[in-house]
């Protein structure tokens, strides 16, 4: 891992920070947010925050936070601190999309997941773009307001199951795999075989608003009853 | 030195493995589509390390279509001959009458192995059974149906057809078809006809 290069984009999102901007409005609507330590598996923070301010002013809102870099890094939340030399920090995702600019400059839509967790990135600082505990997100609010369209593409015998994946993604492309599927669609693959969830983008390096595809095989009723919520991938 | 040789023998090992896999197994392979058999429906012989291969082997000997599909899953074959999956139908394979719950390109060989691709419409139960035929002495044909875990039963009610007439097995699956020049198949509704048999 190189520092230099990983500081970099955090630096110059820092010139880009805003300070937050006027405050929510009820119109805004209300934004998820969970703070969790190592990938998930402690969770600190789960509640629900008003939308229409920045990430960072939720999650001071709700946790107590300390700031690097002129304001937009977060150094610390409630006392658990980052660190470049034990290469553990805080990151940040909304709608399990790992964000590409200061929390102090992305602005929460309604319906948004906001998910801090603290972990040790040096596997994968730079390869982590999207992680599939925010299931059924990023399907239904994308990133930043803009969102794709979704594929639900099955193998044999799956139908029924990826017709109720479908409807929980609110989408009506739902075929057999083997049909004609753009590449710019979101795309959630139904199989069988060993059970499993996992989340990647389709085009690596794409950046949180490139498409994804999941991958899944198990227990449907499991997957919309949000057994898989804050993991980031699973088994 | 000891050491030395944990090497050697590992690498040794791992040599064979691979020409294992390079080679291949000697398996029979059948492919049954939607309405009629596309190849093998007398299994064929052939070398393949694994159940795609086998497929791949095949289409090169029938000269038949087949189409895959990259997943998360792996390659998925999508299409087989003039029908691809869709809806509640798709392309699935056995080995040795079970359903492997791994991709065709990861279920290893070894000899002896059938392997059986067909075209399968799924309902509520699963995947349907196929069936099975083996010659049990005199002009008698003994069917069987397997599920998708490899358990077998025999096919009773099956129809066994020949020259173009038909016997119904008894509850045992045994059918006596009396004097014949074709091959005989066993069929029922719901189930992927059987091999043929002379």
């Amino acid at each position: 891992m190189n520092l230099v290069r990983f500081m970099a984009p955090l630096l110059a999102a820092l010139t880009l920070a805003g300070c937050g901007g006027a405050g929510p409005t009820a119109e805004d609507g209300t934004a998820r947010l969970w703070v969790t330590r190592d990938r998930g598996s402690a969770v600190l923070v789960d509640t629900t925050v008003p939308a229409g301010q920045t990430l960072l002013r939720a999650l001071r809102s709700e946790a107590k936070v300390s700031t690097r870099y002129g304001g937009g890094f977060v150094q610390s939340i409630e006392g658990v601190e980052g660190s470049a030399r034990r290469h553990e920090d805080w990151f940040w995702f909304v709608n399990g999309l790992a964000g590409d600019r200061s929390a102090a400059s992305y602005r929460l839509r309604d319906g948004d997941v906001a998910w801090w967790d603290y972990r040790d990135w040096s596997g994968d600082a730079d390869s982590l773009e999207v992680v599939a505990g925010a299931f059924p997100e990023p399907f239904l609010h994308g990133y930043a307001g803009t969102t794709r369209p979704t594929a639900v593409r099955y193998g044999p015998g799956l139908r029924s199951d990826a017709e109720r994946v479908a409807e929980a993604l609110a989408t009506k492309d739902v075929a057999a795999v083997g049909a004609a599927t753009a590449g710019d669609l979101n795309l959630f693959e139904l199989g069988s075989g060993s059970p499993h969830l996992t989340a990647a983008l389709r085009s690596p390096g794409a950046g949180p608003s490139g498409a994804v595809r999941f991958s899944f095989a198990g227990s449907v009723d499991a997957l919309l009853a949000g057994d898989f919520a804050r993991r980031f991938s699973s088994p | 030195m000891a050491r030395r040789l944990i090497v050697l023998v590992t690498v040794l090992g791992l040599a064979l493995t691979l020409a294992a896999t390079a080679f291949g197994a000697s398996v029979t392979v059948r492919v049954e589509g939607k309405t009629q058999s596309i190849f093998g429906s007398v299994p064929v012989k052939v070398s393949a390390p694994n159940a795609l291969v086998a497929l791949d082997v095949a289409s090169t000997l029938g000269e038949f279509y087949y189409g895959l599909t990259r997943t998360s899953f792996g390659d998925y074959v999508s299409q087989i001959g003039r029908y691809p999956g869709a809806g509640d139908a798709g392309w699935v394979f056995k080995v040795n009458g079970v359903s492997p719950p791994v991709g065709a390109d990861q279920v290893i060989l070894k000899d002896g192995d059938e392997v059986l691709w067909y075209y399968a419409t799924f309902g509520a139960t699963g995947g349907p059974r196929t069936l099975s035929l083996k010659a049990n002495g005199g002009n008698c044909y003994l069917a069987t149906s397997s599920d998708d875990t490899g358990k077998t039963a025999a096919a009773a009610g099956a129809l066994v057809k020949v020259d173009g007439r038909r016997v119904k097995a008894n509850a045992t699956g045994r059918a006596c078809v009396g004097g014949h020049a074709g091959l005989v198949r066993a069929y029922a509704v719901g189930a992927v006809r059987s091999n043929a048999v002379k």
